[in-house]
């Protein structure tokens, strides 16, 4: 029983499952919440906000996730921010991620009806209240079916941080297949594992979505 | 209660009210008809400030409201503060209901009281409860928006101005997105509160509810009031001919 667990890395691969797992939360949480703060500045600064938000975005969409990390990873040190590799990694994902989820975000925006706003202003509520109790809980609740499959995305962007040292599902694969000589099953390991992951993201955002009860 | 003095607003080069002079008195109920596109809509949401106007003033109670003179005679747009608070005084229906979809009945009715006038969170919540149960909503308090009828939305949309204790409502055509079997509910409530004397200002199409509610309406034509007087007087002596063929079709 032992040997089986030995020979297959089984340990080692639930670990690296389990980092996955954390970046990707990691990753997500931080995108999320830089999103929302472009998001903010572009209802708030108007024109000006707007145009930097958007170029913001455009950089970080045109570019491949590879190039942030490697930035990030051996840029910071050069300027005195020294971090381990994997709060390196999940920053530069936090950095691209803010760009998709902030489209994300801005799209549901424009679904919500314009008319609620001079509802909302005829009862007198401040723009920080607008804001706060009518757009912010709307916008979460129409995002959620793209930041479902965002957050798949996220997961899989991980993989990349393997290139920056990080101990992921990707790294353990490799790491596998070199120590063993197998080719196929150290990475058909990872690949199950990763559907594990996505799958269990998937049911996530669908138990939240059937939780909102007033669509 | 409410005087306007020559109001004026275009939209780009179009000019769509084109100096409006109307006063209002306490407990008056007044009734604005016209074409579509005349203008009534603009001058009620005018009033609530949810569209500037480039001229003319609107006061409440002697006091200007929206905009007011600085120290180089100036006029200047109040203070998004002094603007929210003026716009306590009076509350807005519309023809879309316009209800947060994301909140129930209740919570869309006590969110004003509660976040704009500051009100103690269960001195809103009993303030709620009752406007919803004056329009006959006891039982709704906690459905959603979605999982009501339009005319249940639209006595929402009525208690929500009304928990505001505000001293006028503005009701812009709130039976018109309505299906013709659903009016009759939306129509009670506003007879309803005719009897407690609250200043009411309603955009319509229906002339048999401006007839039966209203102290006076106003035939509003080209951004201008055409015509002004009793429900018998608009409605059955029609002096001007534009209101006759308005009022033939």
């Amino acid at each position: 029983m032992t040997d089986w667990i030995g020979k297959y890395y089984l340990i080692e691969y639930i670990q690296a499952c389990g980092w996955a797992a954390v970046l990707a939360v990691a990753a997500t949480l931080g995108g999320v919440v830089w999103a929302g703060a472009l998001f903010f500045f572009t209802t708030v600064f108007g024109r000006i906000g707007r145009v930097a938000v958007a170029a913001y975005v455009q950089i970080f969409r045109n570019t491949p996730v590879l190039l942030p990390i490697y930035l990030v990873y051996f840029g910071f040190p050069m300027i005195g921010i020294v971090w381990p590799a994997a709060v390196c990694g999940c920053f530069a994902i936090t950095l691209q991620q803010g760009a998709y989820v902030s489209e994300i975000f801005r799209g549901s925006y424009k679904s919500i009806d314009r008319n609620l706003y001079d509802a909302a202003q005829s009862i007198g509520l401040s723009g920080w209240q607008i804001f706060s109790k009518i757009t912010v809980p709307q916008v979460i609740v129409y995002s959620l079916p793209s930041l479902g499959s965002q957050v798949v995305l996220i997961l899989k962007d991980t993989s990349l941080l393997s290139a920056i040292t990080v101990a992921e599902l990707m790294m353990q694969a490799k790491r596998t297949q070199e120590a063993t000589g197998a080719i196929y099953w150290p990475f058909l390991m990872a690949a199950a594992m990763y559907l594990f992951l996505t799958l269990f993201i998937d049911y996530f955002f669908a138990r939240a979505q059937k939780a909102v009860r007033w669509r | 209660m409410i005087e306007i003095t020559g109001l004026k607003k275009r939209f780009g080069q179009q000019e769509i009210l084109k100096g409006i002079d109307l006063t209002i008195e306490e407990g008056e109920v007044i009734a604005l008809i016209g074409r579509s596109g005349c203008g009534k809509s603009t001058l009620l949401r005018c009033i609530n400030f949810l569209e500037e106007y480039h001229a003319g003033t609107i006061s409440m109670d002697g006091v200007e409201l929206w905009y007011r003179c600085d120290k180089n005679g100036n006029r200047v747009r109040r203070s998004t503060a002094e603007i929210a608070a003026c716009r306590q005084l009076m509350g807005v229906v519309f023809q879309q209901f316009n209800l947060f979809p994301h909140m129930t009945a209740l919570q869309n009715v006590c969110l004003g009281p509660r976040y704009s006038q500051k009100v103690k969170p269960d001195l809103a919540e009993s303030i709620g409860r009752k406007v919803l149960t004056d329009v006959g909503l006891a039982e709704k308090v906690d459905a959603y928006p979605n999982y009501l009828s339009g005319g249940q939305q639209q006595r929402v949309a009525i208690a929500r101005a009304l928990a505001m204790r505000a001293k006028v409502l503005l009701l812009d055509e709130i039976t018109s997105a309505l299906d013709p079997q659903l009016v009759g509910e939306v129509e009670d409530v506003i007879r309803n509160l005719t009897h407690e004397g609250i200043t009411m200002i309603l955009v319509t199409h229906s002339m048999s509810l401006a007839r039966e509610v209203s102290h006076r309406i106003a035939f509003i034509d080209d951004g201008l009031i055409c015509e002004i007087g009793t429900p018998e007087q608009v409605l059955d002596r029609p002096s001007s001919p534009k209101l006759n063929e308005f009022l033939s079709i």
